[in-house]
């Protein structure tokens, strides 16, 4: 295996990702681990390891999934890390490959939150916060307010977020928001915690994202595109005051991951970031090293993070346009950096990409910045 | 972990106006996190009609229920310091 990657990707796939499906759970997943294997040109027999990764799945989501592939037998793991899941599960199969227990894993991330009902995630009825009202829309509206009250943002650079994820995600097949939008039609859209409108919140979804992890390259003329890091950590806890314009769990986790991966901001061309919210991204483009403190608002104002920019910030829309079947987010951002390493991003693709970096980060929990993040380094042989 | 005693007023940090209803708190409801010179940071309910802006001065209202199926509840309450002298 090459010395630089930690696992190579041999092949992705994920279902589209939409409101509601009429599939099952267990038909969701093995939608995407067949297309997956197809891809990988891997038979199922061949598959030593199974890593599922469900916010909402529950139990034996995993076994759901393989038990009429014929994938049931070897060791299934199921991974539970809210919106970190699905990279939670993507950095148990890099393990698995790394120790040489496994030659060949496969990994799933998936979530069918169309039957949880509509509205906000379900957050832990016992939680403090939660007792008293709270849901995660407002946690980013009140790091927006603390982040516009303390630096030059505006509501219209919140919005700005929302146009540019609609402009990539409509060229991307499996973008739940597809229609173009504009910053008028952000503001004026309904209010769900202020500032934030329903247009800058990410819409849920049913979805299913796989890949498979092998410990040796590819046997063809296709391209090598292997893991290079992921680190997986969780949020600190403190019952006082705390910084909310920044992250301070994503800032750890991404400097981190470019540590073990030896590689600075300047060597990455596409980051797949978490804009479940479209502060969220403004704040991650300050924890990803691609502006300072404070100075993330700029690169939107200043469309730098565009397809054609000068880092390219989510080219298949993220997740304000994809959606957020919360344990499929990892996976499915592990699809997109695979298609911009091996040129098949179609109308997606960015030019000349080398590196790319995906963030996945969650879970609302009193005390905690966040509950987990997860951030790999991706990259062509 | 230790017991602090809280003084009764704080500093709003952040705050928003939820607009997705709640069973118990209705159509619209604002919260808040406060904090205090002490250091707790505390989550709860600001009592105004219009969105407070960020380190404005609070009262702080804490009560702790026992609801026989939930268990537990907190409900902390912050009212503007300016807003709870002229009422009072």
């Amino acid at each position: 295996m090459s010395a630089s990657f930690r696992a190579w990707i041999r092949g992705v796939a994920m279902t589209p990702f939409v409101a509601k499906t009429d599939d099952t759970f267990a038909e969701l997943g093995q939608r995407a681990v067949l297309a997956a294997l197809q891809d990988a040109d891997v038979a199922v027999e061949d598959v030593d390891e199974f890593v599922c990764g469900t916010g909402y799945g529950g139990p034996l989501s995993g076994q759901r999934v393989a038990g009429n592939l014929g994938m049931a037998g070897p060791r299934i793991l199921n991974v539970e890390n809210a919106c970190s899941s699905g990279v939670a599960a993507l950095a148990v199969g890099m393990e698995a490959i790394e120790s040489g227990r496994a030659a060949t894993v496969v990994v799933l991330g998936i979530d069918k939150l169309s039957a949880l009902g509509k509205g906000a995630l379900p957050l832990e009825g016992s939680d403090v916060e939660v007792q008293q009202g709270v849901i995660m829309p407002a946690v980013y509206a009140m790091r927006a307010r603390r982040y516009l009250h303390e630096t030059d943002a505006t509501p219209e650079d919140l919005a700005a977020v929302t146009v540019k994820a609609r402009q990539h995600g409509a060229g991307s097949p499996y973008a739940q928001m597809r229609q173009q939008t504009t910053v008028d039609a952000v503001l004026e859209s309904r209010p769900v915690a202020d500032p934030l409108t329903l247009f800058m919140c990410c819409p849920r979804g049913d979805g299913a994202a796989a890949a498979v992890l092998s410990g040796s390259p590819p046997g063809d003329a296709r391209p090598g595109v292997g893991l290079r890091a992921i680190s997986l950590q969780s949020g600190s806890y403190t019952d006082g005051s705390r910084d909310m314009t920044r992250s301070e769990l994503s800032e750890r986790t991404i400097r981190d991951a470019y540590r073990e991966a030896e590689l600075t901001p300047k060597d990455i061309q596409v980051a797949e970031t978490h804009d479940a919210f479209t502060i969220a991204e403004i704040m991650y483009y300050e924890a990803l090293g691609f502006a300072e403190t404070g100075q993330g608002w700029r690169l939107i104002r200043d469309q730098a993070t565009n397809r054609d920019g000068k880092v390219a910030v989510n080219p298949g829309g993220g997740l304000l346009a994809r959606g957020h079947p919360v344990g499929a987010t990892g996976v499915a951002q592990v699809c997109e950096a695979y298609w911009q390493l091996s040129d098949q991003g179609g109308e997606c693709q960015v030019d000349g990409v080398d590196n790319v970096i995906t963030h996945c980060t969650g879970g609302g929990i009193a005390g905690f910045d966040h509950g987990a993040c997860g951030v790999s380094l991706v990259g062509r042989a | 972990m230790t017991e602090v005693s809280l003084p009764a007023t704080g500093v709003l940090y952040s705050s928003t106006i939820i607009h997705v209803p709640h069973p118990e708190f209705g159509d619209q409801y604002q919260v808040g996190y406060v904090d205090h010179q002490e250091g707790p940071r505390l989550f709860g309910h600001v009592a105004a009609g219009e969105l407070l802006a960020p380190d404005t001065p609070v009262h702080v209202d804490l009560r702790i229920e026992d609801d026989p199926e939930r268990g537990r509840q907190i409900r902390t309450t912050f009212t503007p310091v300016e807003h709870q002298e002229v009422s009072s």
